[in-house]
């Protein structure tokens, strides 16, 4: 219980802290009651007033995240909270009266006003939030439809079982459903493992520890103790993941030969090159 | 008492029918979706039996509309006073701008948030595996533990599914692209419901309104959880579709009194988003603001009790 309590509190802080919607809910809540302007819609304003109270409030936000099962984090209790609605209502009555005269000098000061209030809701948000971010996951994903879009026509009709970085396992069964993997994207976004009681063995884990190095040995640096037990392993992790299943190996080109070689050799076949990858098949 | 104003809103509109439909569709897809869980059957077999009861809710649909169009789309044509009409084609055609570029913004894909969702990867493993929850949508490999049934009931994955295989769309295309739009374009339905509720008699206010939510959601579109945020980057979602279409739909059901949609609305919520055994935020929300505006009612009915009261006493001391 201490720990939903403090859950609701956190959670108030966070949703406060990464935008000011729930604070314009509440501005146009002020407005609407001290201007006498929220009686044809009182209760609906009331309800909106009171929802958005017990959300702030961890006492009465507790007992909400409870009836929306835990399943699901705090700013999910804000659902109830017509909060979009109730601005929105506050934006027309505003508005309305600002745009109702029809003289000209009242027409301009109601188009600065306009202006002004979308201005401050657009400050509410986070004016197109984090575009570097949203860029290089896209450019992923690119990268990713491409390398399984050139692997499935490389290899129609096989039933291809991949083993990828983990920025192509990413997206590889949303652009094919028909690769399968030995493990998917559940095993970094753990939010995901809510969908499944399936749980991933050691050996998946160990695979999946190896290929983040393989990854990492055709960058410019990783650690030498790190580098040292990739090679230890090598044929390991190779033999456990054909083991699994696994069909298809692809890695950066820019992996160090040596790794290549005795790939090759524990695999019993050569290395192709795919755009910026080298694909391993077992068939 | 409400005027005549009020119970002019009370009918059902256009809009309204259109919300029934979506309803109606989801509904049959959770019938089919159930019906293949339980029975066991093909994927094919399910989305051909979805198929079924489409054609049916279909002509059902056309035949009501027909038969009642009387009143569902003549109505509310002489609300708007002749001189109010350029400010509203004005704000109106402001308003569709900003869908516009909510639309273009969706499909372009350059803000899909996948994170606790996979969605594309379930659909995509129904139609190739041609089986609902035969294969782990992550791995592509057979469930070595099985998954909840509070989430394989959940038919959103059968309702997407079905419509790649009718129409050979990728998953991926209509699950993060089509569908979102779809969702936001019906969220403007329920939200211009929500006004019409809101301003039964002032069409100037109504439009006044839209702009406001349109402008919102934009607003809104920086985090998670959001209404702006789900429908512009995650549209596809269960919870997507409650907060944007049901809820405003409930809310502007219980301002006008009409029950029986707000039992849809709490069924439809059960069928695509894990609830409390079915009480999810639609319930909560119609009931909250059902008893706030008993409150209010019973508060107003006081004050107009006590007001005869005080002018007999104001009398009596005169």
């Amino acid at each position: 219980m201490t720990e939903l309590f403090r859950n609701a509190y956190m959670g108030w802080a966070d949703y406060k802290g990464s935008g000011k919607m729930a604070g314009l809910l509440l501005i146009a809540l002020v407005f609407l009651w001290f201007t006498g302007k929220a009686k044809e819609q009182r209760g609906f304003l009331l309800y909106a007033a009171v929802s958005a109270a017990c959300c702030i409030l961890p006492v009465t936000a507790v007992p909400l995240m409870l009836y929306q099962t835990r399943f699901y984090d705090y700013e999910w209790i804000w659902t109830i909270v017509p909060l979009t609605g109730a601005a929105a209502y506050g934006f027309a009555v505003f508005l309305a009266g600002q745009w109702e005269r029809g003289d000209r000098e009242s027409r301009r000061r109601a188009l600065g006003a306009t202006a002004l209030l979308v201005l401050a809701m657009g400050l509410c948000g986070s004016l197109g939030g984090d575009a570097e971010g949203r860029a290089r996951e896209n450019a992923e994903r690119k990268e990713a439809y491409a390398v399984v879009g050139m692997l499935s026509q490389r290899y129609p009709g096989e039933e291809l079982c991949l083993l990828a970085p983990r920025n192509i396992l990413e997206y590889a069964r949303e652009a094919d459903g028909r690769i399968r993997l030995v493990y998917g994207r559940n095993l970094w976004d753990e939010s995901l493992n809510a969908y499944a009681y399936d749980t991933y063995d050691e050996k998946a884990l160990l695979l999946y520890r190896w290929m983040d190095w393989v990854e990492q040995s055709a960058g410019v640096w990783m650690p030498e103790e790190d580098r040292e037990e990739m090679f230890d392993t090598l044929e390991e992790r190779t033999k456990d993941a054909a083991a699994m299943g696994v069909n298809c190996f692809l890695f950066p080109a820019g992996v160090p030969s040596e790794m290549t070689e005795r790939m090759e050799s524990a695999l019993g076949t050569s290395a192709l090159t795919l755009g910026d990858y080298i694909v391993f098949t077992l068939f | 008492m409400p005027d005549g104003s009020f119970w002019k809103v009370r009918k059902n509109t256009f809009g309204d029918c259109l919300i029934i439909g979506e309803i109606g569709v989801i509904g049959l897809a959770e019938a089919s979706h159930l019906a293949a869980v339980f029975l066991k059957l093909s994927f094919t077999d399910c989305s051909g039996l979805f198929a079924a009861c489409l054609g049916v809710l279909f002509a059902l649909g056309v035949g009501v509309l027909i038969r009642r169009r009387k009143h569902i789309f003549t109505r509310s044509r002489s609300e708007t006073p002749a001189g109010a009409l350029g400010e509203q084609r004005i704000l109106y055609a402001v308003f569709g701008l900003i869908v516009i570029s909510q639309l273009i913004f969706i499909g372009m894909g350059n803000a899909i948030y996948r994170q606790g969702d996979m969605m594309t990867e379930t659909v995509e493993s129904f139609l190739v595996s041609d089986g609902i929850y035969r294969v782990n949508p992550m791995t592509g490999m057979p469930y070595t533990e099985g998954m909840p049934l509070r989430l394989k009931i959940l038919c959103l994955p059968t309702l997407y599914g079905s419509l790649c295989r009718w129409t050979g769309i990728r998953p991926a295309f209509l699950v993060q692209k089509l569908v979102p739009m779809a969702v936001l374009l019906s969220s403007y339905g329920a939200f211009s419901l929500l006004g019409r509720a809101l301003f039964p008699t002032e069409g100037r206010k109504r439009v006044w309104f839209l702009l406001g939510v349109s402008v919102l959601l934009w607003a809104g579109a920086y985090g998670y959880g959001m209404e702006g945020f789900d429908l512009l980057c995650c549209g596809w979602r269960g919870t997507a579709i409650r907060g944007g279409v049901l809820l405003p739909w409930t809310l502007s059901l219980c301002l006008r009194r009409v029950w029986p949609g707000i039992i849809l609305c709490i069924l439809a919520e059960a069928c695509m988003v894990w609830t409390f055994y079915g009480c999810g935020a639609c319930l909560a929300a119609a009931a909250g603001l059902t008893l706030t505006l008993l409150f209010c009612r019973k508060l107003s009915g006081r004050a107009a009790d006590r007001a005869p009261e005080k002018g007999a006493e104001r009398g009596g001391a005169i």
